[in-house]
């Protein structure tokens, strides 16, 4: 059994809305409002949803680069919720995020060399001759040219900014990347290419990532396991293909349903949702997603479903499924 | 006849580093109630396409720089510039990927329709208001008499979207050119938007021009799908021909390098290489530094769209090649 | 590389560039290419016109306006460059603290800095001048403070933007810390916007200081300074025009040249700024 490299306990982070004259506290965006997951070494974890449901704050969260409201996150059993900063100076070499555009990820005015070595330098990790040969090391990892290493980001293409985003993220070794949207911005016939790089990465350094996405074929291709988020709560957690084969949530079947195939003859028996996305200031009552839900019943509008396992390890939070 | 002839467009940017060729040598006919789908990559001209239809290139830096754009009769590069602003907004309208960009901040969204019927038409003020309502309703906004008086901001994403498409509508456009429309749009969202495309295709009988990068959405929408690649356009046939018999090299690789929903794949194709910079294109086609077949007449000389199968044509020297 | 490309483009600048540089090295070289001691008096060759022996003319207690110009320049360039280095100093350093830190910080340097900006330029260096006294360095502090709220600001305003960008972030999920963050990322990609404030800062410090010595409580004297010169020669504007003149026109002909250079450089650096 391969160990739980991430675990992730009753995450939950609430930003505080201040109003009034007094300028008090009068509300608050529950953007993830308690949710456990776990990911194992060498596994790619899906986290989908649409805007709103919060999986970008919980990958922010996971790395701490926001501090959540409440909750756990393990990392080789230790919370790095409570480390003091030098502990999580240390533990932050273990753990690093490829952002989504890579337009505003990469510093202007340094040198992709400069960007992929900054990592060592913070960490003060071997001498400068070391620390160049590592950053080599890496730009040929990503399938770029030692002589990117003197290129400035604007000389270079989306997906070659990306590769440099993702080389900055291995410089240090890490196990575990959290991956926010990484190929969202990128033209379709690169995201293959940089997709078929973040596998070939996995299995080569036996990486595991956090891949946030909204786009649910990517995370089809490239996820072990996948959770759906909405409004900050999971509704549903399996295992990639029951996700896409089985789907049990009626928010999960509508998704599924909504994206387009690329397939004319295939015209999609499409469950079309009624109204708008929610903010999550004010979420509904009971299930989160009941006022747009087509199965929904009478217990839907007072009771909040929790995460029941329906068999195979494939986690549901529904009262109308079971 | 068909409603819209493109013939031979090339627009060209002059910039400091150099004349970015845009469009280059594009024919193209969109009929009279049906959806053309135009596809490609980020830099392949579609935008542009579009942009020049409605004359709408900024200059400086763009210029048309040669073509026809026949329609009704008229070549839009050569009518007036009052000519165009009457065919805009009512003959032909547009809508754009980030509708808050396209709506003004500080105008209710109802004075924006009205707006765009008010500056085509001569209706009554409650005539004017009636039809407001009513087009807001039909786009699906609920409560469509209260919504009027309400700002972009309060409107989500979906909304303002929504709200866009009716301002298009509203005087019945035999044209409809939506660029990226449903791009910035949660996939729940999109598939809302798609299906009220479709109603109101029906409904109205525009035609509408779709250009999007998204194959899923293309192959839902559109009737006939035009692929662009670095300014050239290099397929043309119908929807399914497209996704079942492609001909060219470029179409045959951008739809093996899409993830599926439906297929559990192992693996997918990504083609290697760049697109190429529109300063300096490389001599002969522009796909052939990335194209397996591609052979040294490819590398010299540049391939023509040629019909091979009624109503399909391709630009490619190697199309039939079975390597 | 590009911007020196497209500067070199921009004749204007180029022109500007040039006058700025030649009135520099003029200050530099003043002992040597004055023709006479600028503080020298000889009232009996008071007052005379623009001509052989005195080639701009001489003031009321006879000195010599082309060495007193030549000098003036020294006085001038100084007080600019230094006025202006305070206020790029200070300013930046309150802008930076402000734009990144945020919060409470933010609302306190903000305030102080509205404060300043209450009050019209001149009247705070008057005030600074009048109080801790006149004389140039007292100039050159009241003229640098002065210009502190302007910097502050646009400083505050482009570490803002800065900050929006995920690189910001992916350091920090690196492991770097603030001062790190602030001197790798933040200074030098504000850097052109620094440069730009101080080249359009600089007219304006150098017209200020000429206008506090204009009124007296700048530069005293026998020290000749343009500003200075300008309002000694007040009184003598219809029977001795040079003496005003001249010193009024040096003020003119540097102001234009740092704004034409300062326009082009900015011009230049905007494109890159957009990338």
């Amino acid at each position: 059994m391969t160990e739980n490299i991430v675990e992730v306990k009753g995450l939950k982070e609430h930003f505080p809305v201040y109003g009034g004259i007094t300028r008090r506290q009068i509300a608050a965006v529950k953007a993830v409002d308690g949710i456990d997951f776990k990911i194992a070494q060498s596994e790619t974890f899906g986290l989908v949803g649409e805007s709103g449901c919060g999986k970008t704050t919980t990958g922010r969260c996971v790395l701490r680069l926001i501090e959540p409201t409440e909750g756990q996150v393990l990392f080789h059993g230790t919370d790095v919720l409570k480390l003091d900063r030098k502990e999580l100076r240390k533990t932050r070499r273990n753990m690093q995020i490829v952002f989504q555009d890579p337009f505003s990820s990469l510093d202007p005015r340094m040198t992709v060399g400069d960007i992929i070595g900054e990592p060592l330098r913070v960490h003060k990790i071997g001498s400068s001759k070391e620390q160049e040969q590592v950053v080599l090391d890496v730009i040929r990892k990503v399938e770029l040219e030692p002589l990117h290493k003197t290129r400035y980001p604007h000389e270079l293409s989306g997906g070659q900014k990306q590769r440099v985003a993702i080389a900055r993220a291995l410089s240090l070794n890490p196990q575990f990347v959290v991956a926010d949207e990484p190929v969202a911005s990128l033209d379709v016939s690169i995201r293959a290419a940089i997709l078929n790089l973040m596998k070939r990465l996995q299995e080569e350094l036996r990486l595991s990532y956090l891949f946030i996405s909204h786009d649910l074929s990517v995370v089809r291709y490239i996820c072990h396991h996948v959770a759906v988020m909405y409004l900050g709560k999971i509704l549903e957690l399996a295992d990639v293909d029951q996700i896409f084969e089985n789907p049990l949530h009626p928010y999960t079947k509508a998704l599924l349903s909504a994206v387009p195939i690329p397939n004319p003859k295939i015209k999609s028996k499409r469950v079309v949702l009624a109204g708008d996305v929610p903010s999550p200031l004010n979420p509904p009552r009971g299930c989160r997603f009941h006022p747009r839900c087509g199965e929904k019943k009478a217990v839907c509008s007072s009771d909040e479903p929790q995460l029941v396992d329906f068999g195979k390890e494939h986690f549901v939070a529904c009262h109308t499924n079971g | 006849m068909a409603l819209v002839d493109i013939q031979g467009l090339s627009t060209h940017f002059f910039t400091e580093e150099g004349v970015v060729k845009a469009v280059d040598d594009v024919d193209m006919k969109i009929e009279k109630g049906e959806v053309l789908g135009v596809v490609g990559e980020s830099g392949c001209g579609k935008s542009t396409v579009a942009l020049s239809i409605m004359r709408l290139i900024p200059y400086p830096p763009g210029k048309i720089v040669a073509g026809k754009i026949l329609f009704e009769d008229k070549n839009l590069l050569d009518i007036t510039d009052e000519e165009i602003r009457e065919i805009r907004g009512k003959s032909i309208s547009m809508i754009f990927q980030d509708p808050m960009a396209s709506l003004n901040p500080l105008l209710t969204v109802g004075f924006q329709v009205e707006e765009a019927i008010r500056s085509h038409l001569d209706l009554t003020d409650s005539a004017v208001l009636d039809r407001v309502v009513e087009l807001l309703g039909e786009v699906g906004i609920p409560d469509p008499k209260r919504r009027i008086l309400d700002y972009p901001h309060s409107f989500s994403g979906g909304m303002r979207q929504r709200a866009m498409i009716a301002m298009a509508l509203a005087c019945n456009p035999k044209l409809l050119i939506a660029d990226e429309a449903t791009t910035n749009l949660d996939v729940t969202i999109q598939a809302q938007i798609l299906e009220l495309m479709l109603d109101l295709r029906k409904e109205f009988g525009s035609s509408i021009l779709l250009i999007t990068h998204n194959m899923g959405v293309v192959a839902e929408l559109a009737d006939r799908i035009a692929v662009m690649y670095a300014g050239w356009m290099v397929e043309l046939a119908d929807a399914t021909t497209i996704f079942e018999s492609p001909r060219h090299p470029y179409t045959k690789a951008l739809l093996a390098s899409i993830p599926r929903l439906d297929i559990k794949q192992e693996h997918i194709f990504s083609i290697p290489g760049e697109v190429p910079h529109l300063i300096a294109p490389p001599p002969g086609c522009r796909f052939a530094p990335r194209c397996e077949l591609a052979t040294d007449r490819c590398k010299q000389s540049c391939p023509k769209m040629e019909e091979i199968d009624p109503g399909h044509l391709v630009a490619c020297f190697e199309h039939g090649s079975t390597r | 590389m590009a911007t020196w490309r497209r500067f070199k483009r921009r004749r204007t600048a180029l022109f500007g560039l040039g006058v700025y540089v030649a009135i520099l090295l003029m200050a530099l070289f003043a002992p040597y290419l004055a023709p006479r001691d600028p503080a020298t008096q000889d009232i009996s060759k008071g007052l005379q016109p623009p001509g052989a022996g005195f080639l701009l003319g001489t003031d009321e207690y006879g000195r010599d306006i082309l060495s007193r110009i030549i000098y003036g320049a020294r006085i001038s360039m100084t007080i600019g460059i230094i006025s202006v280095t305070i206020s790029a100093v200070i300013g930046t350093m309150l802008g930076l603290v402000s734009g990144f830190y945020g919060g409470k910080t933010d609302a306190v340097i903000m305030r102080i800095v509205d404060i300043m900006l209450s009050f019209p330029g001149i009247l705070l260096a008057l005030i600074i001048v009048s109080t801790m006294g006149r004389d140039i360095q007292y100039v050159m502090v009241a003229v640098g403070i002065s210009g502190v709220p302007n910097y502050a600001r646009m400083v505050r305003g482009a570490v803002l933007a800065v900050k929006e960008n995920e690189y910001i972030e992916a350091a920090r999920a690196a492991g770097a810390g603030n001062l790190s963050i602030i001197a790798r990322h933040v200074l030098p990609n504000i850097f052109a916007i620094i440069i730009i404030l101080t080249t359009l800062s600089l007219p304006g410090s150098m017209l200020s200081a000429a206008a506090l010595s204009f009124i007296g409580l700048g530069v005293q004297p026998p020290t000749a300074e343009w500003g200075r010169m300008l309002g000694d020669g007040r009184g003598y504007i219809e029977t001795a025009w040079w003496i005003s003149t001249f010193p009024g026109l040096m003020i003119f002909v540097s102001v234009m040249s740092i704004n034409l250079f300062g326009d082009g450089l900015r011009d230049a650096l905007d494109p890159r700024l957009k990338t």
